[in-house]
């Protein structure tokens, strides 16, 4: 008899094909009852072939990228294309310290300078400078000012190894939670040698001499990095009786986020060598911690080695620059770039690298520029990066819900499953990101299939823009929805035509009117009227204000000189008002207005079944939904919210839904596949 | 009317069972491991049956019988009726070959050893089978 399912791997048909084999011979034939000693032997024969296979199967899995699970194997594969996955990367602060000095001998010291090691606490984090910072004292006030200060969470490793060139050696860093952005290398003549050389990470030979202090770096197994140094070709040999210490940080990667405040541990010393401390010194947070993050995960280097390998360390097309970028950028969440000249008007010779950021916030302009000096180094000539924040377009829907009261009474129970099956929905359809689109039937069908009980599903859907606002200063704010705009249909109101606004800004103070809130809406004939509310009507300031394009959906605001959006506006002692009712008058000190400020602006769409992308650099964000439920029979509001428009509800960056990320840590025990 | 016994299964019946002897004895004339045949197999069965603990069995883990864990329990009627009914419970759910007749369970109590008497009858046959053994704690 020929062997038949060579394929079978599960244990129940590995024993069904002896069994199938058994019945063609009459040696035995009990092998059917469950209390044969020969079902017994089936048994251990099916378990050694099943083992077997397994085994087969698992090794020719974890020999090839895309099927691999295991974090180590994954890594040694991606090794070949010399990909080094990212650690964990500590978490930043960024902090102010004055520091006022003492008179000696009659004289402030000259200097002073904070010692590197620990600096401050925050969050039981502790939190470090890397290097000794040495900044001068003011002569006549004794004060010295350590202006932006970056600090990283963690602690400071010093590990060393004894060159022993007469056996194998390996130099890993042993602390598998290590910062490898912090490590720094250095390899003295032997013990007793007080001087080090510091030696440099490369990824390619490109350039390397046989006198370059350079190592390579890869991960080993349990997420251990290791280091290489070179052959006297291809960067320098260690020789026998040196001396390499690593210096790293080990640190708690995310957890240290968001940490606020911090208290002075560290050490200032003066050119006296007098310690300053206790009151003299001031600690002033000058940005929460962020930028911390886990090492990368397995699925990010299955999908990242192939493409980092691809793009072969220089940016020649424009998703070069995205994988340099995530690579580069570890915060990135996701990256889009794009070239100017797909733009219109077109730009040339410009690469947009759109960041959207782990932490939801945008990059800073010292971050932006950062990346963009390391982009350049991978460009080609008269390439330039430019690296802009991702354009935000928030959907609101609002879900109404009608449920059988045959079925269920209980609605928290359908508002939860509603919930979740929104995060599922969302986690599936990876929204909140570039080139994703929002499609309300997949949305609508989510929610109808997440209980039994839910009859109907009608959706609301207005979307939600944010104007970024200089205070104090005029200017013609326009922002684009990326698709038309609903065009309500005109009324005859005591003989005037009339059209119901279908967009409507948040409260603002204009530099005329800072006395009171204020807001636009449009007229319906493709202008922006501004009006302010008395409580029972509406009275229009300026018909004028802006205009609208329904078919493209650009809005223009302006010329107006804002002062304040939402709920930062000016205080009432900054006010001089001529007119308390209509809020003309002026604002005393311009100094105390935050610089910019966010005026958010709801529209309706013309198509709320569909709603794209615009450019490639918009990211479709949808705010988590406001959810009715209510009993069949009920009668469900019109899905155009005209008159129903809330913005100053947005005042504030909205709550999104939730989008899990799809992870695999390469541990076995989590892997699905077992 | 001549009493059907076992020794009158071998040959003309309609179904033969044969099993390897779990001595895994060998066959002096064949060279080959022993069989055990017919009434012997099933009884052989049973034994196995009775004597699998449950969870041994690879990925069959209800296959078996509790008898085992009960020895560790203070011997008494109770845990010998219990012990009775589980040998039932796994006979007549694991060997269709049988239609039990009785399971009798003789404790005692000094040795803490059980005596366990089955009585079946081969489905299709007329014939009364018995299989006893002892069940003792493992040492």
């Amino acid at each position: 008899m020929q062997p038949n399912k060579l394929t079978a791997l599960d244990f129940q048909d590995i024993k069904s094909s002896i069994k199938s084999y058994l019945r063609t011979r009459d040696e035995f034939t009990d092998y059917d009852f469950d209390g044969s000693s020969l079902s017994y032997l089936i048994d251990v024969l099916s378990y050694n072939s099943y083992y077997a296979a397994f085994i087969a199967n698992m090794s020719m899995n974890e020999a090839f990228l895309p099927s691999a699970t295991l974090r180590d194997n994954v890594v040694n594969i991606a090794k070949l294309l010399n990909y080094v996955p990212r650690s964990v990367t500590c978490s930043k602060a960024c902090i102010k310290l004055e520091v006022q000095t003492s008179k000696t001998n009659l004289a402030y010291p000259s200097s002073v300078t904070l010692s590197r090691g620990p600096v401050a606490r925050g969050s039981a984090y502790i939190w470090n400078i890397l290097e000794d910072i040495t900044v001068e004292v003011d002569t006549v006030t004794g004060k010295a000012e350590f202006d932006a200060v970056t600090i990283n969470e963690g602690s400071i490793i010093n590990f060393s190894y004894t060159v022993n060139t007469f056996q194998t050696q390996e130099y890993k860093i042993p602390s598998e939670d290590a910062d490898i952005e912090t490590l720094s290398v250095t390899v003295k003549a032997n013990e007793s040698s007080t001087t080090s050389d510091l030696y440099n990470r490369v990824e390619t030979v490109t350039n390397l001499t046989g006198n370059t202090r350079s190592y390579f770096l890869s991960e080993g197994e349990d997420m251990r990095y290791q280091v290489r140094f070179g052959d006297d070709s291809i960067g320098r040999k260690l020789k026998d009786g040196e001396v390499i210490n690593f210096e790293y940080l080990t640190c708690s990667g995310a957890e240290a986020n968001e940490v606020t405040e911090f208290d002075f541990i560290g050490v200032v010393t003066d050119s006296n060598q007098v310690n300053v401390g206790g009151p003299d010194v001031v600690l002033i947070t000058k940005d929460r911690s962020q930028m911390g993050s886990k090492a990368e995960s397995v699925e990010s280097i299955k999908y990242m080695a192939p493409r980092y390998y691809a793009s072969q360390y220089r940016a020649v097309t424009a998703q070069d620059y995205a994988v340099i970028t995530k690579n580069l950028y570890s915060n990135a969440e996701s990256v889009i770039a794009y070239g100017g000249d797909s733009l219109t008007p077109p730009i040339y010779g410009k690469v947009y690298v759109a960041v959207k950021t782990k932490t939801g916030t945008a990059l800073n302009d010292q971050s932006k520029k950062d990346l963009q000096t390391k982009l350049r180094a991978y460009s080609m000539a008269s390439i330039d990066p430019v690296v802009i924040d991702p354009d935000e377009l928030y959907i609101y829907p609002k879900v109404f819900v009608l449920y059988d009261t045959g079925v269920t009474n209980n609605t928290s129970d359908i508002k939860t499953n509603i919930q979740n099956a929104i995060n599922d929905w969302a986690t599936q359809t990876q929204i909140n990101n570039f080139n994703s689109t929002f499609r309300n039937q997949q949305f609508q069908k989510a929610i109808t299939l997440s209980d039994k009980a839910i009859s109907d599903v009608s959706v609301q859907t207005s979307l939600l823009k944010y104007i970024k606002a200089d205070t104090d200063q005029t200017n013609t704010y326009c922002i684009s929805t990326g698709g038309a705009l609903y065009n309500s249909a005109p009324s005859n109101t005591d003989g005037a035509c009339v059209k119901e606004p279908v967009i409507l800004s948040g409260n603002f103070r204009t530099a005329d009117r800072p006395g009171i809130d204020q807001q636009f809406e449009d007229d319906g004939f493709g202008k922006l009227k501004i009006f302010y509310n008395t409580g029972n009507k509406k009275v229009y300031t300026n018909n004028s204000a802006g205009s609208i394009n329904y078919d493209t959906g650009e809005i223009c605001i302006g010329p107006i000189n804002l002062v304040g959006t939402g709920d930062q506006i000016p205080g009432p002692t900054n006010l001089n008002l001529t007119d308390p009712v209509t809020g003309l008058g002026e604002v005393i000190d311009t100094t105390l207005l935050p610089t910019t400020t966010d005026l958010p602006v709801l529209f309706i769409p013309a198509n709320n079944t569909t709603i794209p992308a615009s450019t490639p650099g918009t990211v479709i964000s949808v705010v988590n939904p406001e959810v009715t439920v209510a009993p069949i029979g009920t009668i469900p509001p019109t899905t155009i919210p005209l008159n129903s428009l809330t913005p100053t509800t947005f005042n504030t960056t909205p709550t999104l839904v939730e989008v899990n990320l799809i992870t695999n840590t390469g541990d076995p025990d989590s892997s699905t596949c077992f | 009317m001549k009493q059907v016994t076992s020794a009158d299964l071998a040959a003309g019946q309609s179904r033969y069972f044969k099993d390897i002897s779990i001595a895994f004895a060998k066959n002096r004339f064949t060279d080959d491991v022993s069989q055990v045949k017919n009434a012997n197999a099933i009884k052989q069965s049973i034994r196995n049956l009775v004597l699998t603990r449950r969870g041994e069995r690879l990925f069959n883990g209800d296959v078996g019988c509790g008898v085992l864990n009960l020895l560790f329990e203070p011997l008494d009627p109770f845990v010998v009726d219990t012990i009775r009914k589980e040998i039932i419970n796994t006979i007549n759910q694991y060997e269709t070959r049988v239609q039990l007749t009785s399971v009798t369970a003789i404790p005692f109590y000094e040795s803490s050893k059980v005596n366990i008497t089955v009585d079946y009858k081969v489905v299709g046959l007329p014939v009364v089978e018995s299989v006893s053994f002892v069940l003792q704690r493992p040492s």
